[in-house]
Parts: C-alpha cells; structure tokens; sequence
C-alpha cells in the first residue's frame, strides 16, 4: 500500500516536472523554469496593487544602485496588506542583464493578475512574492 | 527588514522546486562521474561562501569542460542552504549523463552545462572551502 502510495506521489511529482520542463528556448540567458500563481486572490485590489508596484520599484532600485548587487528584499506595509518580495539573479550577469531579467519577470509575474501570491524562475533570475 | 517573518525569506524548499534536463546525451566516457564530482564540491563549498555563490569550469576528458553554477538566497541560512543543494544535487542526478541540467527550488539554483553560460574569468575559487582529505596540516605560528 505505501509502495503504491509513494509510486503515485512519484508520478505526479514526474508529471508536474516535465510540465515545466518543455518550455520552449527563445533566450538561452531567460530559459523559463517555473512559473507559479497562488490559487487565492488578494482582498483588497487596490492597496494590493499599490503595494505591488511599490515593492517592485524598491527591488529595481536596490538592485540599480549597488554595483555588486545581485539580491533585493523588501516588504512594504498598506494598512492591512503587507506585501513580501525577493529577487535573485546569477552573480555572473552584468547590471544590464540583470534588470533586463528583472523587466522580464515583473512583466511575466504580473499576469497572475489578482493572485495574493507568485514565483517566476529563470536561469537568469528569479522573483517571488507573497501578501 | 523582517527576516523572520512567516519563514519567506529563508524557505528554501518547498513545492515548485524541480529539475530541468537538456535531451543530448554526452558522449564523454565518466561524463556523469565527473560532473558528479563537480556538483558535489559545489554543494559543500556554496554554504560556506560568503554571498552563497559558486562558479566553476572543470575540464573533462576529451578536451571539453563543464561550466557549473550554485547559488542559495542571501536571507538564508547556512545549514538551509545546504540542505537546498543537496536537493538540487539529487535531482540533477536525473539529468545525467545528459550535457545540460537546471536545478531550482524556492532557496536555491544549480545548474550544469558544457556549453559555456558565464565567461572563463567569471569562476569562483571553491578550492579552501572543501574538506581536503589527505593534506598536511600546516601550522603557521612557528
């Protein structure tokens, strides 16, 4: 019963794997790995949204300004929202390829729409945030 | 900064995490010994260097090399991190002997390639972090 049990685990996590997996190869630099919206949408639109735009303006700044730079975090509180983000990229790529990953992955990220949550994971970079 | 805030800035593995394989096969004899080795110190050294951040270019019989990249995030803590490559590790395991493989998770990223993805001067001396099994203890105070 556990082999069963631990064989279907192991199908379901190969199945959702090579999902991801096949993700087509435009830029070698911005391969896509994983891409994943939470299920439940945030309550409050506005200040989510505002909170969004707000942390993600942190996390370019942070990363602009510092040469060595390849890390941000930042939480922003509106009210009641309080918003988590992080962003990673290689510590082999330039300040410009850097952003240019980071433009790609807010862009991308946003199309979660309303999510209270996301990730986005690139050989590049990656982004994550929560509410 | 809340760094201890509800475990997101230091989760490491968790759903989502997973393995991306290139679909050529090398043909290098020890192609998969020898980027195991390579992982492996990549795994032991990334906790302990300051940034989490590892590069290295090995060359492998017959002439080629194999570029190789770890990186955790910087709000984790070491033994996670460790704990995160060694996931990245096993699941690389999945890859080989095939001559690309991508290995991501919530806190962490390793990934291999004979094909070069960083410049040569852009390596990362790993060497004082690994354990060294059969050196001689020097001892600097005499």
């Amino acid at each position: 019963m556990l082999q069963l049990k631990l064989l279907f685990l192991t199908l379901i996590w190969w199945s959702y794997n090579n999902i991801h997996a096949c993700g087509a190869v435009e830029n070698p630099q911005r391969n896509l790995l994983n891409k994943g919206c939470s299920t439940y949408n945030a309550s409050n639109l506005r200040s989510f949204f505002a909170n969004i735009n707000e942390t993600f303006e942190s996390l370019r700044t942070q990363i602009s300004n510092d040469k060595n730079r390849h890390f941000a975090v930042e939480d922003k509180a509106r009210g009641e929202v309080l918003t988590y983000a992080m962003f990673q990229c290689r510590n082999y790529l330039s300040k410009s390829e850097c952003l240019a990953c980071f433009n790609t992955a807010t862009s991308e990220i946003r199309n979660c729409s309303a999510a209270n949550g996301a990730r986005i994971i690139y050989d590049s970079c990656f982004l994550r945030f929560l509410q | 900064m809340r760094y201890e805030s509800d475990g997101f800035y230091d989760e490491t593995n968790e759903p989502g995490g997973g393995v991306s394989c290139g679909n050529r096969s090398s043909t290098v004899t020890g192609f998969r010994v020898a980027v195991q080795k390579v992982l492996l110190e990549l795994q032991e050294a990334t906790p302990k260097i300051k940034g989490f951040y590892a590069a290295t270019k090995t060359p492998v019989v017959g002439g080629s090399a194999v570029y190789a990249v770890s990186q955790c995030v910087e709000t984790a803590i070491k033994p996670k991190c460790l704990n995160c490559m060694k996931v990245a590790y096993n699941n690389l395991q999945r890859c080989l002997p095939n001559t690309d493989g991508t290995a991501f998770d919530a806190g962490c990223f390793m990934r291999y390639s004979t094909t070069s993805f960083f410049a040569d001067n852009q390596t990362v001396d790993i060497a004082p972090f690994l354990k060294q099994g059969t050196t001689v203890q020097q001892f600097p105070f005499f």
